[in-house]
């Protein structure tokens, strides 16, 4: 119950913390922490537009692609707490639930025939399967250094023998490039962009409105609370007194937020064709930590 | 064996000879008894409720022999052979009136032979008795497939099938004899004995060819993207349902005798079926037939399974019955699941290009306006063989994930890069069915139509959307309860594969649950978020407009996103392994207003091109040199007897013969 | 703490493969001459100060100090920038080197030798392998140099997973390898390089006479 809490809190701020950071590296002040969830609350309450060519899919699959990631968000452990759902494997459903998340959105951004989300919808296709290794070959890894079999105890890295500090770093900053990917930031794509032809994540919400739009918006902060959690577990230690570990965990949130936003503001966004270069670097760098934790394990 | 010939000639003759009104009834009868009591003899089989002794004298003396293996087959055939039935009699209303009759006639007998034969080979042991039932099976498919004969091509995918199959029961046959060394007879039991004494994985390849030639492993494939879009769709649909599974069946029958060898071949069925399933999937994304593309699809289930034997066998050679049983189970529940899904893609593409006169996806577009049962049993049967929550699909992966999970928190190194590398083949696998199916489903029923429809297609008959529904039940309750089928299969696995080991069925009981739980969770979000939503729009209705085309006000449907389009950036990725290209389009410099153009892709089969097509077309060339030898001429033929007869002569003289 | 070498030097490889940019190759060869020097530290059970010296000259100075500014040189002189758009795209690079990364896993597996610390043997094995790709996957002259000085990192590092001991002998030969190829690549790039049109690899066919 704990774990939830704190994802569902820091999923309130800290999507308006990145924007925060943002602004201010540009020289600015910026919105509000807690912009992102007034507007949601404004979506939440306004009219929908629909467009006349999409049908049953526009009205209903944006609420699946929450559902979807609120059942994905029951199973993430919070640096020690204890997740809800918890058995055998359920990585596996973790990972597949998104999977369902991004096949509800690539038929809802096809349902309004319009060619620019055909666009970034095939985009996101391919990027969302070419990251799904990274995350497996990561998980694989890890059940190797834990012994664990589930998301509730390969994350607790320091009680693995042969432990040191840079497994921590390795796993939040794998974990951190898939973020980059699966919620559509910079390097990958430009949230902040008004080019329709370049647009990944963002031209596939352009038909929807009100209620679905504030669907969409909550999803996309929830994968960031879920991203940030699973961060924050591999590098606290799971054995300090739960006061202190809520408080390392809001901290983790706080940095893992300020390091997306300040690599959205001082790098560029890449080419299309080297996205898919990017992406498979990040799956090389999944191996590369794979093989060292054999080296550690002494498997080898 | 005796009684099922005199079975299929009686029944056979009976519905040549019915008239034309009456055909269709006295099939359904049949098919419904047949069904009936197999269903029966299966049931019984899987409870060990005992028969009556009559019938049990009966069935040993038949050489029939169920347990609780061929009783899952039995099933998984009986349902999906049944909604095909269902399914054709709308499918086959407009061919009715352009097709003689007695072809219609022949083509449901066929249909009733292909059923029987199917549950034949599961039941028999006796290797000559099984061998006769697959050639039945082979020929009534054969005779179901060519059901169009008049359209090109059809004939040919036909007769490739009707060849490789042959080729295949030579396999076979080698396997039986061999394996019948030192026993009497030959039969599936004598497996056992010859295996203890034998090396045996010549045997086991001997039968996997055999086998893997009906199921399509790769290497061997090379006829189901041939005869599946060239098949009517109820025939697609039950031959990918279940007749392939039936290679699938012997492979496990054969598995069940393995005694030696076991690590080369559980290693070499993964690693092999992982490339099936890699093979099947990325040939998949480049089709625009929708069923060449289903019939790919296919052939990565396939491998999907093969992953699931390969881990029981490992597993059972290891001695680690969690590996091996989850391996099991999750190839026989798959088996199952895919027979109720792609069942349920192929009717719906087959109503779909029945309407539409086409079956290229490019010229699709949305159909869900016009067919919404259709649409809707399209996109549960995408979700379910994307391997996705809340559906079935997704729970055989999860077994075959928990299986290679297991290997990989507790193996040494060679295993362990192993079973690695077959679990990352796996997520791409699963990856690439999404990007397939996300892409079709969207390119056919959603957007508008990308050429102009004369008259809106109508909503499929009703017996078709009977059939479609049908699996539908099965594909949800296995989604939401999967306890209910894992845990009677894993048993069935651990009782058959690995009497002697003990299996701890806790270890899946817990996950099972814990998914159920998962699913009706997200289905009670969906479900409250679209009452909130609802109760939204009684406030405030929604507006309804055009589509945002980003100021440009000429957008037209043929400007939306196509399937080429969006697989563009895969085909880019892949070109070094699956040669396909565009044809070359250019423009004049002082053409300010271009003209029409044409345009197409292609994508080879870079297995049928290169690895059979060429040495076929190689062996023939040679053979037409020497084929002046055939003359035509009669007196050419009596001249060659002379001088046989002659060389005869004077060998027997030299006394060399 | 040594993981962290190895960790780094992995990284450093991946990066290599994956830029764009030759400023970075030589930014890269820096850091890894770094980590050499760390990397031989670490593995070194006494301390004689000849050898230490000889260590630190071979690796900080003539690899991170000498090199980079010849390199350094050689881009200023011929005034090439970026990889060429013709060289192996970046996608397919990528993919060969998680193939290269297994295979030099298993190899290592199998030579297994008691002598040799498996660990140095499959970074050797990748940085080879690395090299190697550099090599076939380039098509300007500057990125097949940069490859064969990272072939020559891999020889150092054999040299380290083999013996605890730096013989004298392979140290000079790899010394003497980097200081031809790099003196030669510099003349040919920045005296003939701008006549033979480009610095294509396949512009070499050409001096036939």
């Amino acid at each position: 119950m704990t774990a939830l809490g704190l994802i569902l809190l820091t999923s309130l701020f800290i999507a308006g913390f990145i924007v925060r950071i943002k602004s201010v590296a540009s020289g600015r002040k910026g919105p509000g922490v807690l912009q992102p969830v007034k507007n949601v609350w404004v979506l939440l309450r306004k009219g929908s537009v629909y467009s006349e060519v999409s049908g049953i899919i526009t009205r209903t699959a944006p609420i699946l692609v929450l559902s979807a990631l609120l059942v994905a968000s029951l199973m993430v452990p919070a640096a020690g707490f204890p997740p809800l759902i918890s058995f055998r494997g359920d990585f596996i459903m973790f990972a597949y639930l998104m999977a369902f998340s991004r096949f509800m959105m690539i038929i809802t951004a096809f349902d309004s025939g319009s060619s620019f989300e055909g666009m970034g919808a095939s985009r996101e296709a391919l990027y969302g399967m070419l990251i799904e290794p990274a995350l497996f070959v990561l998980i694989a890894g890890l059940t190797v250094f834990t012994g664990g079999t589930s998301l509730s105890t390969i994350f607790d890295l320091t009680h693995g023998e042969g432990y040191s500090y840079v497994f921590g770093l390795i796993v939040a900053y794998i974990i951190g490039n898939i973020t980059l990917v699966e919620n559509s930031r910079i390097p990958v794509d430009d949230p902040k962009t008004h080019l329709e032809l370049t647009m990944i994540h963002e031209v596939m919400v352009l038909d929807l409105s009100g209620f679905n739009l504030a669907m969409v918006q909550l999803t996309s902060m929830l994968k960031f609370a879920i991203f940030g959690s699973l961060i924050a577990s591999a590098v606290i230690p799971w054995d300090l007194a739960p006061g202190a570990r809520i408080s390392l965990f809001i901290a983790v949130q706080l940095l893992f937020a300020s390091a997306i936003g300040l690599t959205e503001s001082f790098r560029s966004r890449y080419k299309m064709n080297r996205n898919q270069q990017y992406i498979l670097t990040v799956s090389l760098i999944s191996v590369l930590f794979f093989v060292i934790i054999l080296f550690t394990k002494n498997i080898f | 064996m005796f009684y099922l010939i005199v079975i299929l000639i009686i029944t056979g003759f009976l519905l040549l000879a019915a008239g034309k009104k009456y055909s269709l009834i006295l099939a359904a009868l049949f098919l419904s008894a047949g069904v009936t009591a197999c269903s029966w003899l299966a049931f019984s089989a899987l409870f060990n409720l005992s028969l009556p002794v009559e019938i049990n004298e009966f069935l040993t003396g038949a050489g029939i022999v169920c347990d609780r293996l061929s009783a899952v087959f039995i099933l998984i055939i009986s349902f999906t052979v049944v909604t095909g039935f269902v399914y054709s009699a709308g499918y086959l209303k407009p061919y009715t009136r352009s097709k003689p009759e007695l072809w219609t006639k022949l083509h449901y007998a066929a249909l009733l032979w292909l059923y029987l034969s199917m549950i034949a080979v599961v039941l028999f042991r006796n290797g000559f008795a099984f061998l006769v039932a697959w050639e039945i099976m082979t020929v009534s498919s054969f005779i179901l497939v060519i059901y169009e004969y008049d359209k090109k091509g059809t004939v040919q995918a036909g007769i490739n099938y009707l060849v490789q199959m042959h080729v295949g029961m030579l396999f076979l046959l080698f396997a039986f004899i061999i394996s019948s060394e030192g026993s009497e007879g030959v039969s599936f039991d004598n497996l056992q004995f010859y295996f203890s004494r034998n090396p045996n994985w010549l045997v086991f390849l001997l039968f996997f060819i055999g086998f893997g030639l009906k199921a399509g492993f790769i290497l061997l494939h090379t006829w189901l993207p041939e005869a599946h879009p060239a098949a009517p769709s109820h025939v697609s649909g039950i031959m990918s349902g279940v007749m392939i599974k039936l290679g699938i069946y012997g492979i496990l029958r054969v598995s069940i005798s393995l005694q030696d060898d076991m690590y080369v071949i559980g290693t070499s069925l993964m690693v092999l079926s992982a490339v099936t399933g890699l093979f099947g999937v990325m040939m998949a994304i480049l089709q625009h037939d929708i069923k060449r593309l289903l019939a790919y699809h296919s052939i990565e289930n396939i491998g999907i399974i093969g992953i699931g034997i390969g881990l029981g066998i490992f597993g059972t050679a290891s001695g680690n019955t969690l590996i091996s049983v989850t391996g099991y189970t999750g190839a026989i529940l798959h088996t199952l699941n895919h027979s109720l899904f792609k069942s349920l893609l192929f009717f719906s593409a087959g109503s779909v290009t029945s309407r539409l006169h086409t079956r290229n996806i490019e010229q699709m577009g949305g159909i869900m306006k016009y067919m919404p049962y259709t649409a809707i049993a399209f996109l549960i049967g995408s979700v379910a063989i994307a391997g996705l929550p809340p559906f079935n699909g997704f729970i055989s992966e999860y077994l075959l994930y928990f299986s290679l999970f297991s290997g990989i928190g507790e193996l040494d190194f060679y295993p362990l890069l192993m079973f690695s590398l077959v679990m990352v083949s796996l997520v791409l696998i699963g990856g690439l069915a999404v990007f397939c199916f996300a892409k079709v489903f969207s390119i056919i029923f959603l957007g508008q139509p990308r050429t102009e429809l004369s008259e809106p297609p109508a909503e499929a008959g009703r017996s078709m959307v009977i059939a479609k529904m049908l699996p539908v039940i099965p594909i949800v309750i296995i989604g939401i309860v999967p306890a209910l089928v894992v845990m009677p299969l894993a048993s069935l696995a651990s009782g058959i594969f690995n009497p002697a080991l003990p299996f701890d069925s806790a270890a899946l009981a817990a996950p099972m649950r814990y998914i159920s739980a998962g699913v009706i969770l997200m289905v009670s979000f969906g479900t409250a978020f679209v009452v909130m939503r609802m109760i939204n729009e009684r406030r405030r209705t929604p507006v309804t407009g055009p589509t945002w085309g980003c100021g440009y006000p000429a957008a037209n449907a043929r400007q939306q996103y196509t399937a080429t389009s969006f697989s563009q950036e895969y085909a880019t990725l892949v070109r070094p392994v699956i040669k396909n290209g565009a044809s070359h389009v250019s423009f004049r410099e002082d053409e300010i207003f271009p003209g029409k153009r044409d345009f197409h892709t292609s994508s080879a089969d870079v297995i049928r091109s290169k690895i059979i097509l060429r040495p076929a077309n190689f062996i023939v060339n040679l053979l037409r040199r020497y084929a002046v030898i055939q003359t035509g001429r009669l007196q050419h033929y009596v001249l060659y007897a002379l001088l046989f007869l002659v060389l005869v002569f004077l060998l027997t003289v030299l006394e060399l013969i | 703490m040594v993981i962290l070498l190895y960790i780094l030097f992995g990284i450093s490889l991946v990066y290599i493969a994956a830029t764009e940019k030759f400023s970075n190759y030589i930014r890269v060869y820096t850091l890894q001459g770094f980590l050499l020097f760390g990397m031989a530290l670490a593995e070194r059970e006494s301390f004689s100060y000849v050898n230490l010296a000889l260590i630190l000259a071979e690796t900080i100075i003539f690899k991170s100090v000498i090199v980079p500014w010849l390199l350094r040189r050689i881009l200023q002189g011929t005034g090439i920038r970026n990889v060429h758009k013709r060289s192996l795209a970046g996608n397919y690079t990528v993919m060969i080197m998680i193939l290269a990364l297994g295979i030099s896993l298993l190899l290592a597996r199998m030579l297994a030798i008691h002598t040799a610390d498996s660990t140095f043997l499959v970074i050797a094995f990748f940085t080879l392998f690395t090299g190697l790709v550099l090599i076939s996957a380039r098509k300007l002259i500057f990125g097949h140099l940069v490859g064969f000085l990272i072939i020559e990192n891999s020889v150092f590092l054999f040299s380290i997973a083999i013996g605890k001991e730096f013989p004298l002998l392979v140290n000079a030969g790899i010394l003497l390898d980097i200081f031809i190829a790099v003196l030669i690549m510099s003349i040919f790039m920045t005296r003939i390089g701008h006549r033979t049109g480009g610095f294509e690899a396949e512009s070499l066919t050409k001096l036939t006479d």
